[in-house]
Parts: C-alpha cells; structure tokens; sequence
C-alpha cells in the first residue's frame, strides 16, 4: 500500500514550523494547536510533516464529573511525573457557552508551580460545541506534545456526565475521577463513562463515605475485556486526596500496571490503531458532512430532490437511501 | 458566535488578593465570547510563561493593590524578550489617572480605572486586538 504524498514540494514554512516542534519550540507548538483549532489550511500540512514522529508519548485521559478534582489530581501527576524526570505536557479542556461561544478556561488556575519548569507545557483549550467531552482537536493537539517529545501528555477532559466517553478513542490509560456520594450501587451498574475507566479514583478521601463509595466501586468488579486472548483488566479503585497529596503512589503504581499490561497483552497497540481508525473515520464523516451541507444550502441541489422532498412526494428515508447507495458504490471504488 | 475566539490570560500580580472584579471581568469576556484563561496570582515570568503557553491574543492584569508601574516595568520588556510582540497588554483595576500616561509609555496599551461597565473593555479588546503591538 503505497502512501498518498503530496505531488508539490513541501511548504518551506510547513517544514520551518515541523521543524520548530520537533525541537521543543514552545511557542511554534502552542501557536501550532491554535491554528489547528482555527482550521488554518498551513496547520494541517504542519500536522502531515508530525505525523511520523507521533506514538511515543504515553497518553493518560483525567476524566469525570465537574468538581471531582480532575485539575488538581493532574497538578499532582504533573509533580510525581517530574520527579521521575519525565516531561509533561498537558491539554486541559473546558466548556465554551453555547450561547455566547465564551469561555472560562480554569484548569490552569490550579495547576501552578511548574511555571519556571521549562518541561511542562500546560495548554488550555475551549470545547468550542464538541461533544464527548473533548474538543475535535485534542488529537492534534496530543499529536503536538507527542511531536515535540513529551514522555507523558495528560488530557483533561471537561466535567462530563454519563456518556462522554470520546476520552477513551484517544488516551492509553482512562482515569476516571470520582468523589465520595458520587451516587449509589445503581448509578455505578449504568452504561457509559464508568465502561471507559481503565483506573477508578475516589477523590477527596478524607470527605465522609470514601471507604463507603470506594467498597461500593470495587464490589461492582469493573473489567476491560483485551481485544485477543482471555486475560480481562481488572479496573483498580484507588482512594486519594489529591489537594492533600495522598494516594498518588497507588495511583502512578497502578498506571504502570496497566500499561504493562496493556502493553504485553497488545491491548496498547490495538487501542492505537483504534484511536487513528476513529480519527480518520471523523475527519472524513465530517468533510463529507460539510460538503453535503453545502450543496443543500446552494439550493435546488441533488436534481431537484430538495424539490419533492418539499413537495411531499419522497420521503426522507426514501431519498437518504438513494444517496448512501451512491456514496456506496463511490466509497468501494476508492 | 462567529470568527475565531479572541483568547485573553486575566492574571494578578502575585499577592495581589482579590477576587470579586477579577471574576467579574471574567464573565463579561466569556459571555462577549471570549475564551479566558482565569490565572490567578503570577510573578511577571509566571505571567509571560502562561500567556506563551496559551497562545493568548490578550494579557489582562487585574490591579487592586498598586504596583502596577512596577508590574509594566517588567512585565513589557520579558513578552519582548520571548517574541511575543503581537499581543495586546491591558491593565484594569484601582490605577490613579495620573499613571495612565507613564502605563502607555512602557507599553500597556490601555489601562481602565475602576468602575466602568465590562463591555468598554469588551469593545477596546474587540477594536483593537491584532492590530496592536509591543
């Protein structure tokens, strides 16, 4: 299978920026991430020169509801990570109104003391209307930090509900942050984000029913099933404080359990194939989406179908079928 | 909600403790539909590594406690020093009118007393943003 490559020479800026990123260029690797949020055309030929040099930084997803200390459990990672000599990087998403399209980015906030620590590139970022807890661009952006040569990125997802679980299709490791009166036996059994947790944390131990909830957590018996073979990952409920600094031993103890394990297993390499085969499923559906959207709003598209669809004399269903046969037969003969 | 979100840092001066204004501009920038990165308290280096990091279009220093000449003597020199010539620097808060001058010459690009309604500092960053430089 040969690789599509583009036939002009490369971008001499493109490959000044590449360039910048691969050689820890803070500035060129932030200004990177918000190009690529902007949808600047020369980003995603910056994007295609990182590429290769992608898939080495380990990837942990902090995820959970608002307020259960996702930002200061990462502030404590980021310390424990550094003190083993490991550089950081860390992508820290936020809400945008989806009424204003503002913002208030605060994960930051709670994340200071590294800022003369020139190996921790701490990056905030809006949602800007994407669901699943993470922003469309977050692959891009870890694509950066991974480029730039971080050991470790930590993506903080936003305060999700039950059923963000986008984390999953990217992180190698999902810790999922919750705190005691998180809810009871029922509300853990429920499908959704507590089947994305590769590592279950109880924060704010030393707030009443801790010993309650984190008993509740390991009775339900959380697994992940490995894609071949038997073995099953048996999901660990650590019980912290991370605002007091308790528990983060356990915590990095059972992140390198699991990675050791995922990474004997092949389940590591089958959720990086995963995460790209989702990326380039999105990318797609979305171009296709835009473009189909376009000619819709042209008007009169698609041989005066709109027409009778307006008319009553097709329905829906009717004519969608007609279009996916289309695209169909298109899509085989790529 | 149109065209890129204009990304603004809104920092303290280190022990400059206060927080009712500071939170106050924070939800008038975010419901202009900007994205504010609430920082808290920062040294100048702590300020000038945030606003590198974040990629941010506006640094904003909430002043309550004086030392804002201070702050600007310092704060301008070190965003140069790091390239970062494009960004606007804005300082709002308790600033005696006479300073506004002496603010203006080392660079701050605008500095706003007390006790004006969110949306002037809206518009300025709005009209300006982009357009200004260190």
């Amino acid at each position: 299978m040969s690789a599509t490559t583009a036939t002009t020479a490369p971008d001499v800026v493109a490959q000044r920026v590449a360039e910048q990123v691969l050689d820890g260029h803070v500035r060129s690797a932030t200004r990177l991430i918000t190009q690529s949020q902007d949808g600047d055309p020369l980003a995603r030929r910056v994007m295609s020169l990182l590429y290769p040099h992608c898939g080495r930084a380990r990837l942990i997803g902090i995820t959970g509801p608002p307020g259960a200390g996702k930002s200061t459990l990462v502030a404590g990672m980021i310390g424990e990570l550094r003190k083993r000599g490991l550089t950081v990087g860390v992508i820290a998403v936020d809400p945008s109104s989806p009424f204003s399209g503002g913002a208030v980015l605060g994960d930051r906030d709670r994340m200071t003391g590294f800022s003369s620590d020139g190996e921790v590139f701490i990056r905030s970022m809006a949602s800007r209307g994407a669901i699943g807890g993470l922003c469309a661009v977050a692959n891009d952006a870890v694509d950066v930090m991974d480029a730039m040569g971080k050991d470790v990125v930590l993506i903080e997802t936003v305060g999700v509900g039950q059923s963000e679980v986008e984390i999953a299709q990217i992180a190698n490791t999902v810790v999922l942050t919750l705190v005691p009166g998180y809810g009871d036996e029922l509300q853990a059994m429920k499908a959704g984000i507590m089947e994305a947790a590769d590592i279950i944390v109880v924060n704010k131990a030393d707030s009443p029913g801790a010993n309650g909830a984190v008993a509740e957590l390991q009775n339900m018996g959380y697994f992940q099933a490995v894609p071949q073979g038997e073995e099953m990952w048996q999901v660990p409920v650590v019980k912290m404080s991370a605002l007091r600094n308790e528990g983060f031993d356990e915590l990095e103890a059972q992140i390198l359990r699991q990675s050791e394990f995922a990474e004997k297993t092949g389940w590591k390499a089958a959720r990086q194939r995963r995460r790209r085969v989702h990326q380039f499923a999105e990318v797609v559906t979305d171009g296709v989406r835009r473009d189909f959207m376009g000619v819709m709003q042209e008007g009169g598209g698609f041989n005066g179908l709109l027409d009778r669809i307006e008319a009553l004399q097709v329905d829906p269903y009717a004519a969608a079928q007609g279009i996916s046969r289309r695209l169909r037969t298109l899509t085989k003969d790529l | 909600m149109s065209g890129k979100p204009v990304k603004v840092l809104l920092a303290k001066k280190k022990i400059d403790v206060h927080g009712r204004a500071s939170k106050l501009i924070a939800r008038e920038l975010r419901d202009a539909g900007m994205e504010v990165v609430y920082f808290r308290f920062g040294t100048v280096d702590e300020i000038v590594n945030a606003a590198l990091q974040e990629d941010v279009d506006v640094i904003a220093v909430s002043i309550m406690t004086s030392g804002h000449l201070h702050l600007a003597e310092n704060l301008v020199p070190a965003l140069k020093a790091k390239g970062m010539n494009d960004v606007m620097v804005i300082f709002g808060g308790i600033i005696p009118d006479v300073d506004f001058e002496p603010l203006r010459k080392m660079g701050v690009h605008r500095a706003f007393p007390a006790g004006l309604p969110g949306s002037v500092v809206v518009d300025y960053i709005n009209a300006n943003v982009g357009k200004v430089g260190l």
